[in-house]
């Protein structure tokens, strides 16, 4: 993954400061929970049904490497290739490699968080390739040189008139506002290029061991188009996505769509199970690439409960840092709480050890979570990785190994809480401290902080018991 | 290449070790009785919620009327049709042009060994007439698959889709489905369930139709007797592990 230029604190100032994007949020975020909340209650028993789907995929982690033996084995049979990839730069060979043995120039995509975790389209256009993204969020924000911000809407940080102009700039379209328009713009726009392209390259929701089937999702079609009129398909998977059967996939299916979009199920759901036969249409050629980039590594870890996520995007909506800040302040492709967990697990050298820190472990994610990942449990566990490695900051540092000391000497506690008190009542106004001197100004620049009460709680419960002992 | 195979499950190999064995899930996915006026009602109603436009007929000339209004109304000039044989009711295809309609195409016929990709002729198509393998209540999709005589850019290229669908093919879920029909998966290289109309929300999370694939689904729902499909693996598939297409051939002998 690529470092990003600014530093994390600097990411979230300017996010917000960014006063489109927080109403973009505000917007699309409340309007997937409220829609994730009324799919989840056409499920007769949703709770039963997801504790199903979290052990499906803890049982497929748990023998991981068992079934993708299995799938390689199933793909081989019904005439598909794998490719094994165990990081980005040899994912993306595979795929320039294929391009170029088969004189391919065109590249049609769909969504895929896989290549854009490995950066695949820069590596195919730097190899002199045309790629074009197919989904329309990810088309926009192509046009825009952007990075996508949430996991299923990739372009939810602009606002229509900012698309409307963008694709005026980029087409030679007349600018418009409307929706409507704009995607009747797109469709034609990528209609020559599905129909033209050498080679399409898809993501993929789950494999299926038992079959070698991908299974595929989209609301535009625009996956299922990728996949039909080029003459060769590559699938790009993490080695993460299998599941065991088709059974286990009409499970996970029906909690995917209604915790990313509400629906009961996307309007596209394919399953390829190798190339055409005797079709006179589909691939000639199918290609899953299957890739690690720190995945394998998590396994029996700590983290590694992290591999059972699905990406359909419903913690990043549920929460309250992500509402604020949204999906490019994190910095990489994964952004919200699965993101702060993700994206430090799979990169361990890069700069990411503050992600973590940004959560108040407010639990929203795992209450939303279809198969119930613990994200506050793995956050809590990289802040403490942190701390060991010593990259974390010195002032709260400091701040902790004071506040251990006053924490296991009741005497020492009551005394600087008393002083602390004495300090803030000299400065307070109606009840809050307006600035407080650096470090702890980071504070008081955007928010006041309250006056330490004049009684305690201890001081409180002692008089109480003196009280009652009197009586 | 197999260098990065065997270090790759190597080390989810070793990262297991040690930790627990995840039980393999029980999965007794309760299926509803198949209460088929009940199914057939929740059916047509999740269809329309999403979207779909559903006809229902119980009679074969009835259904050809439909589909010809169907047609008519939206202007339809060219046509991709699956072959005849391939859909439910054959006589669909020459209906259509001996009332006019002009019918394009794959480039290359069904069965050859290379194909040219020339889609420019198919993609100028108006509609596309295709017949469902199946149909999930709970959901209101169409179950569709690929085959020689069934071309997918029937149901992903023209803005217009019309789907023959029988009544007896009609599942309660998607893992109803799957348990029936799952030998289908190995005999056809795409099996894809739809549900609605291609539709967006990436621009302002606004609800727009048709931006890749159809603007318009029209379901033909039929109780009548149909053509079993019989040339079809999908066919074959269905009736030797579910009950599905036994109903139809029954449904053919009544005839």
């Amino acid at each position: 993954m690529n470092s990003p230029l600014m530093s994390f604190q600097q990411r979230v100032s300017h996010a917000l400061a960014d006063g489109q994007l927080r109403v973009a949020l505000d917007r699309t975020t409340e309007r997937f929970t409220l829609k994730r909340v009324a799919g989840l209650a056409s499920l007769p028993d949703a709770d039963v049904v997801r504790d199903r789907a979290r052990s499906i995929r803890l049982h497929t982690l748990s023998r991981l490497d068992e079934y993708l033996e299995q799938f390689e084995a199933n793909v081989t049979s019904v005439g598909g290739q794998v490719h094994w990839a165990s990081d980005a730069q040899e994912a993306n060979e595979i795929v320039l490699d294929l391009a170029r043995s088969r004189s391919v120039k065109r590249v049609v995509k769909s969504k895929s968080m896989v290549s854009e975790e490995i950066e695949l389209n820069q590596a195919l256009i730097s190899g002199g390739l045309d790629v074009v993204e197919s989904d329309l969020g990810e088309y926009i924000i192509q046009l825009a040189g952007e990075t996508p911000s949430h996991i299923i809407a990739p372009a939810v940080h602009k606002t229509r008139e900012q698309i409307g102009q963008l694709l005026a700039d980029k087409l030679g379209v007349p600018m418009t506002d409307d929706p409507v328009e704009m995607t009747a713009t797109a469709r034609s726009a990528l209609r020559d290029v599905f129909l033209q392209s050498e080679m399409g390259v898809s993501g993929v929701n789950f494999g299926v061991a038992s079959t070698g089937s991908l299974a595929i999702v989209t609301n535009e079609g625009n996956a299922s188009l990728t996949v039909t009129a080029p003459r060769i398909h590559v699938a790009m998977m993490g080695i993460e996505r299998v599941v065991p059967t088709l059974d286990d996939l009409a499970v996970m299916l029906l909690v995917l769509a209604r915790s990313a979009t509400g629906q009961k199920l996307t309007v596209y759901t394919d399953l390829l199970t190798g190339p055409r036969r005797g079709d006179p249409d589909g691939p000639e050629e199918l290609h899953v690439v299957l890739l690690d980039n720190g995945r394998s590594r998590l396994v029996g870890t700590e983290v590694g409960e992290v591999l059972a996520c699905i990406r359909c995007g419903a913690c990043l909506n549920a929460c309250p840092v992500y509402q604020q800040i949204g999906g490019h302040a994190y910095g990489s492709v994964y952004s919200g709480p699965i993101g702060a967990v993700l994206t430090p697990s799979l990169d361990r050298e890069g700069p990411w050890h503050e992600l973590p820190e940004a959560s108040s472990l407010c639990g929203a994610c795992r209450e939303v979570c279809p198969v119930r990942i613990d994200i506050p449990r793995m956050l809590l566990a990289l802040r403490a990785e942190t701390v060991r490695s010593g990259k974390a900051n010195q002032w709260v540092r400091i701040v902790f190994w004071l506040y251990r000391i006053a924490a296991t000497k009741p005497r020492l506690f009551r005394c600087g809480v008393s002083v602390v008190r004495q300090l803030t009542r000299m400065f307070f106004v109606n009840g809050w401290l307006l600035r407080l001197p650096s470090p702890l100004s980071s504070w008081t620049q955007s928010r006041e902080f309250p006056v330490i009460a004049s009684r305690t709680f201890s001081e409180e419960m002692r008089d109480r018991e003196e009280g009652s002992g009197d009586e | 290449m197999n260098e990065s195979r065997g270090a790759i499950l190597e080390r989810v190999r070793s990262g297991r070790l040690g930790a627990p064995v995840e039980s393999r899930p029980v999965l007794p996915t309760p299926i509803p009785t198949k209460d088929s006026s009940s199914l057939l009602d929740r059916f047509v109603q999740e269809a329309e919620t999403v979207g779909a436009i559903v006809h229902r007929s119980d009679r074969r000339e009835l259904s050809v009327e439909i589909v010809l209004r169907v047609l008519g109304d939206a202007g339809v000039n060219r046509l991709i049709s699956w072959e005849p044989n391939d859909l439910p009711i054959p006589e669909l295809t020459k209906a259509a042009v001996d009332n006019g309609v002009q019918l394009v195409s794959p480039p290359t016929p069904a069965k050859a060994k290379t194909i040219s990709r020339e889609w420019a002729a198919m993609a100028t198509a108006d509609a596309g007439l295709t017949g469902a393998v199946g149909g999930l209540a709970d959901t209101g999709t169409i179950v569709l698959c690929s085959g020689p005589g069934r071309p997918r850019l029937t149901w992903l290229l023209p803005p217009l889709h019309v789907v023959v669908l029988h009544s007896s093919l009609v599942h309660p879920t998607l893992s109803a489905f799957m348990e029936e029909c799952g030998e289908l998966f190995r005999c056809s290289s795409h099996v894809a369930f739809v549900t609605g109309p291609s539709r967006t929300a990436d621009i302002e999370q606004t609800l727009t139709i048709g931006v890749h694939g159809p603007k318009e689904v029209h379901i033909l729902l039929v109780d009548h007797d149909c053509n079993p499909i019989k040339e079809s693996e999908a066919a074959q598939a269905a009736t030797g592990s579910g009950e599905t297409g036994d109903r139809m051939s029954k449904n053919d002998l009544v005839q």
